[in-house]
């Protein structure tokens, strides 16, 4: 059988099983089963288990659940109101103070836990109402709770960064703290942004003085500072410990829990019963990431053996595409499929595809797979079928889906401006992963 | 009560129904409680090779032997809620006899992938145990010991798309949950 037959029938027979609605896991299953019968016959069927013993006992996988937990134990534990309530102090008297205060504290929520989806749904509940109330325009208010939950995913710690390194096999701690800088960078331009439209057009966001005449906008900044610095804490325990070279990856996930558990003590917030929601939800979340690798690795050991990958890039060479045409094609391909199609599936599916080409093209591997987590985290946010767009929907039902679909729009495109910046200056991505050294 | 509920089964099913998701619950509180081990291991080994200067050599094989028992028994369970990652596109346009038409083939296709992943996993367990097969890593056991684990999860999780599918038809034929 030929490599592209192989190929394009196995991803015809994959994307049909996807869109009628199969669960995931299970059009891998089939796909792999089928895949692994015609190559090999049943003889081959041990590759197939021992794909899926061996991914799930990869180790750098363990930090998957670790940041999960470690992500819920701080929602739960009151954590993230006091962050709000003290940011809320921080933010200076003025016009559109919501919208800044909504897209710095994602930020910050961010390198505190990895999920979009929370973080829109808890912003969606706490701070959304809040915006509406004090008269803040409800569709730039929906973007930018959007916009500061695309946030999340890029800034560390991230289960999505930790399945791409896995997948592509570089390293996790240096694709985790490569997307410190362009998390900073988007958080940056969404700010710009926010400030430029409320100045050209006022009535996005109410009067300053009408703003911040809450009590909470009130008090002493000293407080509101000490407040906010054991947060920093578990985040030093997580990339400070990973950028100190002290723990891997998994160790940090580890000890951010623990770092998680004591900031939640230190809050009153901590509970048996809160622990063990955490734990039953960390499990919930995880296993239904990773069951969809453990079965879909044998994908891309299928493509090896089908001379595929190898068939991909001599076809990819005889294209003679200029470096930054095939960056665009790389990157625009995902972009739409990620409208349509759950994240870790399509970067099952594309990564193995992908590798061949970045290595003829001698891209930068953390830098390209640092610009396919931004792609990827765009997918949530792009109607109609971003799964960030329905968090933000659920936690606010009475909002139109129309406007949150329109909300949306802007932010992305400024996320792709920031990735036209981030491609043409790479020493954002990869700067800090460079002082990180060779670990 | 639904039609072919399991409630309305034979005294005999409805307690093998029964048994069923009670191994469910408690494999998934394990797998719950696995994961606080997971973090346990991996700050003792943190904290024994910074402040004792005593690395250990098991943490990242006790690790990875427990991420395994957290995917394989935590998936009988995200069956049973109907939990699993889909896309659903599709039901939108489809008329009630059809999306109820479409979840059945889903349910007979998920029960016969599940069967047979649990099948060649489980041949595979079997090997490791009768040729004594061993994990290659500085804690070595076993390798059955976790690999039955494998096995475990798929069959359970068919048994519970089988269930679905014996309910009956509808609302109570809910293939999939968490949703794109």
């Amino acid at each position: 059988m030929t490599w592209w037959v192989a190929l394009s029938g196995g991803l015809v027979l994959l994307l049909t099983l996807f869109l009628l609605g199969v669960p995931i896991f299970v059009a891998f299953v089939v796909l792999n089963v089928i895949g692994v019968f015609v190559f090999f016959g049943v003889a081959g069927f041990g590759l197939f288990a021992n794909s899926i013993y061996s991914t799930a006992t990869l180790g750098a996988l363990s930090a998957v659940p670790l940041f999960i937990v470690m992500g819920e134990i701080l929602f739960r534990s009151g954590a993230m109101d006091v962050l709000f309530d003290s940011l809320d102090r921080l933010i200076g008297r003025i016009r559109g103070r919501q919208y800044v205060l909504c897209i710095v504290l994602s930020a910050i929520l961010g390198a505190l836990s990895g999920a979009a989806m929370a973080v829109a749904g808890l912003l969606g509940r706490s701070l959304f109402p809040t915006m509406r109330k004090r008269g803040y325009d409800t569709q730039f208010s929906a973007g930018t709770i959007l916009a500061g939950a695309s946030l999340d995913p890029i800034i560390p710690p991230s289960v999505l960064a930790v399945i791409i390194a896995t997948l592509a096999d570089v390293s996790a701690g240096k694709m985790l703290v490569a997307g410190i800088l362009p998390g900073l960078l988007l958080t940056g331009m969404f700010l710009i942004y926010v400030l430029i439209r409320v100045r050209v057009t006022p009535s996005l966001a109410p009067d300053v003085d009408a703003d911040a005449a809450d009590r909470k906008t009130q008090g002493s900044v000293f407080m509101a500072l000490a407040r906010m610095v054991p947060s920093a804490f578990v985040f030093f325990m997580v990339m400070g410990l990973i950028m100190l070279g002290v723990a891997t990856p998994t160790e940090a996930a580890a000890t951010g829990v623990v770092g998680a558990l004591v900031l939640a003590a230190y809050y009153r917030g901590l509970s048996w019963k809160m622990l063990t929601e955490a734990l039953a939800s960390a499990a919930t979340v995880a296993s239904l990431l990773l069951i969809i690798m453990c079965s879909a690795v044998m994908f891309s050991q299928l493509l090896t053996f089908s001379g595929a990958t190898r068939a991909l890039g001599q076809f990819v060479v005889g294209l003679e595409l200029p470096a930054a045409l095939m960056l665009l094609a790389m990157m625009a391909l995902p972009f739409v499929l990620f409208m349509f199609l759950d994240q870790v599936a399509l970067m099952l599916v594309l990564i193995p595809i992908y590798q061949p080409i970045i290595r003829i093209y001698q891209f930068d591997e953390i830098w390209f797979w640092t610009l396919f987590l931004v792609v990827a985290t765009v997918g949530g946010l792009t109607p109609p079928f971003g799964y960030v767009l329905f968090a933000l929907k659920s936690a606010a039902p009475d909002v139109p889906m129309t406007t949150i679909f329109r909300a949306s729009w802007p932010f992305v495109w400024i996320i792709c401006g920031g990735m036209l910046v981030m491609a043409l200056v790479p020493d954002i991505i990869t700067l800090l992963p460079r002082l990180m050294g060779p670990r | 009560m639904q039609p072919g509920s399991d409630a309305q089964r034979s005294p005999i099913v409805r307690r093998l129904c029964d048994l069923h998701d009670r191994v469910t619950t408690a494999g998934f509180a394990l797998a719950a409680a696995l994961v606080g081990a997971i973090a346990a291991a991996f700050c003792y080994e943190v904290v024994a090779r910074y402040f004792f200067g005593a690395p250990t050599a098991w943490t990242y094989d006790v690790g990875c032997y427990l991420l395994a028992a957290v995917i394989f028994l935590s998936i009988p369970e995200m069956t049973r809620r109907s939990a699993h990652i889909h896309v659903n596109l599709i039901f939108d346009y489809l008329s009630p006899a059809g999306v109820r038409m479409l979840r059945t083939a889903i349910g007979v296709l998920a029960v016969a992938a599940c069967l047979i992943a649990a099948w060649i996993t489980g041949s595979e367990t079997w090997r490791q145990y009768s040729q004594e097969v061993w994990t290659l890593s500085a804690l070595p056991i076993p390798k059955w010991w976790v690999s039955i684990l494998i096995p475990y999860g798929l069959l359970s999780s068919a048994l519970h798309f089988l269930r679905q599918l014996g309910r009956g038809t509808g609302e109570t034929l809910l293939i999939g949950g968490a949703e794109r």
